[in-house]
């Protein structure tokens, strides 16, 4: 679905990312995972068209990034940051319909569908319950779902069966759960494995926790200094040896009896 | 409680075209619209189409010019707080004005009136500054160099007007000062007819804006993840709201308070989607200016205020009314 080939970035004359290639297939789960600085949030920037690569390429869909207009990316990726905060305040369901923009034309205003298409995703990330409520009256939880459901509303199309569809979507997650509490980080875990498995929707999710990264994904991907460390499926990618490598720390890696997840003990720094 | 939309607009209209028939003196309205008397000896039909009027249509246009200029400078800027006059546009006006009245220059032009060119000529030099400092880095405007920038220019044009003000002498200073308070006394349609055209040009250019308004105010990044063109919207929003300022200030001078009071009181009506509140500020804007004239008229008559004294004096109590009500409900 999205491809790099040999890509880099630099910001002036500091290189953040230098000849990173790799490949997020359809219906996937990839986390990326880096320590601060190593390049994460740029590289994100670059899949959604955000940022442009010095050197290299970038597809989606087998279309160059470059070639297509801000709307065809928005129509097919969207970019959920760590946080939203707003200048005034919209409800709900009002922000929810702001991901129909790139489908809307300059003067047109959200149809029946639209509607329909945003109510949809707010059941998908549960929150449908919330449609009224102003945007800053809500939990960081709650918030960062609205986001997402926002997110999902900007990718889905009505098909034939009056269902909701994804089109092709691929949704790009910018450290989601970092300024959440456990319980609120659970909510969105689960809102985004239930958009995965119920409506395909492909996943990239940066983030500093590596059990969320376990818990979560089927790949990893891996950069430090802006090199690509390690990429492949999160079974055999998510080791003490590419964490050593990772973060400089010691940390056990085990599978959980209950739920089958591996799961990261960070014990000591190196 | 919601209060349809229409209702804002239809009560704004009847404002506007009640207005000029209220004043100090009385008019005779069947004598004014008596086309029997000839105009030069018809003193009622003399003030109602050349005195009320055209004050009327120059309030309305200024009020309007100012609130939706307000509304799109505080999208634009992702800030509550801007108002027309935060990004140096008026102070610019306003140093043209006064240079013009304080060195007694006159260009006879049959079009517009000499001191109007200079504020206009000045709010062009302000807005050129401003956009030349905040030029992109990247892709897009910087919102904090356009405010720093702006709130800059702000500062040392009102000290330069200072300075001409106190070079100058007793009569031209009290003039300048004078057209610092506001005033829409165009008596006649030329200020009018010479600034309609780049009212609608930055009013069309508004109606283009709303739905990107609303998406900018998630944040630049947020915005252009959903296929906002985000520097193409602020290029528009900066010029047209500053064309606007621009116009308004020349016509009636730097008329305090509307562009701000009028986008937060729409909201707390109607929500923040920028398609209703941007034509509901037009409209409020509108009448407000054109109320708080009648104000300016008739408080003290025969004495006239300057408009401006009134927008300030009883807009701010009936600003912290609202928000007090509101933050009650």
């Amino acid at each position: 679905m999205l491809n790099c080939e040999n890509i880099s970035f630099c910001y002036e004359s500091k290189t953040v990312l230098r000849e990173i290639s790799l490949r997020i297939r359809r219906g996937e789960r990839t986390a990326v995972l880096g320590p601060n600085g190593s390049g994460k949030t740029t590289l994100l920037g670059l899949f959604g068209g955000l940022l442009k690569p010095k050197n290299g390429r970038i597809t989606l869909s087998g279309i160059d990034l470059a070639d297509m207009s801000p709307t065809q990316i928005a129509r097919r990726l969207a970019i959920v940051p760590q946080e939203t905060r707003l200048t005034f305040d919209y409800s709900v369901l009002q922000m929810t319909l702001m991901g129909r923009y790139p489908h809307l034309k300059r003067f047109e205003h959200e149809g029946l569908d639209d509607y329909k298409i945003a109510r949809e995703a707010l059941a998908a990330t549960g929150i449908s319950q919330l449609e009224d409520r102003s945007y800053k009256t809500l939990s960081g939880g709650e918030k960062q779902r609205v986001v997402i459901a926002s997110a999902l509303t900007q990718l889905w199309q009505l098909k034939d069966s009056q269902k909701p569809s994804p089109n092709e979507g691929l949704l790009l997650l910018d450290e989601p759960t970092a300024s959440l509490d456990i319980g609120y980080q659970l909510d969105i875990i689960k809102a985004l494995l239930v958009l995965n498995e119920n409506h395909k929707t492909t996943l990239v999710i940066s983030t500093h926790d590596l059990g969320l990264a376990a818990r979560l994904s089927d790949e990893i991907i891996m950069i430090r200094h802006g090199r690509l460390l390690a990429t492949g499926p999160t079974e055999n990618t998510l080791t003490r040896e590419t964490i050593r490598d990772l973060y400089d720390i010691e940390a056990e890696v085990h599978r959980n009896q209950e739920t089958g997840h591996l799961m990261v003990v960070p014990l000591a720094r190196k | 409680m919601k209060t349809p939309r229409v209702v804002f607009h239809l009560a704004a209209f009847a404002i506007c075209v009640l207005a000029p028939f209220v004043g100090s003196t009385s008019i005779n309205l069947y004598s004014a619209f008596n086309f029997e008397i000839p105009f030069s000896d018809n003193i009622d039909a003399q003030i109602l189409f050349i005195a009320r009027i055209p004050r009327v249509i120059a309030g309305a246009l200024v009020g309007a010019a100012l609130a939706t200029s307000g509304v799109v400078l505080q999208a634009l800027l992702r800030n509550p707080l801007a108002t027309p006059f935060t990004l140096g546009v008026s102070a610019g006006g306003s140093l043209g004005a006064i240079l013009v009245i304080v060195l007694g220059f006159s260009v006879s032009s049959p079009f517009v009136p000499t001191v109007a060119l200079a504020s206009f000529i000045g709010s062009l030099t302000a807005v050129s500054i401003v956009y030349y400092l905040a030029r992109f880095r990247g892709n897009r405007l910087s919102t904090n160099v356009l405010l720093l920038a702006g709130v800059t220019l702000n500062s040392l044009f009102s000290a330069t007007i200072m300075f001409v003000q106190y070079m100058a002498d007793y009569t031209q200073s009290f003039y300048s000062i004078r057209w610092l308070m506001g005033n829409l006394d165009v008596s006649g349609y030329t200020p009018i007819i010479s600034a309609l055209p780049l009212l609608l040009v930055a009013f069309a250019v508004f109606c283009y804006l709303p739905r990107a308004l609303n998406v900018l105010t998630l944040g630049a990044d947020s915005a252009s993840a959903r296929g906002v063109n985000v520097l193409a919207t602020q290029r528009l929003a900066f010029f047209s709201a500053s064309l606007a300022t621009g116009a308004a200030v020349a016509i009636g001078g730097p008329i305090g308070f509307i562009g701000i009071i009028i986008p937060h009181a729409v909201r707390m009506f109607v929500g923040a989607d920028h398609r209703v509140v941007l034509p509901i500020s037009a409209s409020l804007g509108a009448a407000f200016l054109v109320i708080c004239d009648i104000g300016a008229r008739t408080i003290l008559s025969p004495v006239e205020l300057p408009v401006g004294v009134i927008t300030a004096m009883f807009g701010g109590p009936f600003f912290l009314w609202i928000l007090v009500r509101n933050q009650q409900n």
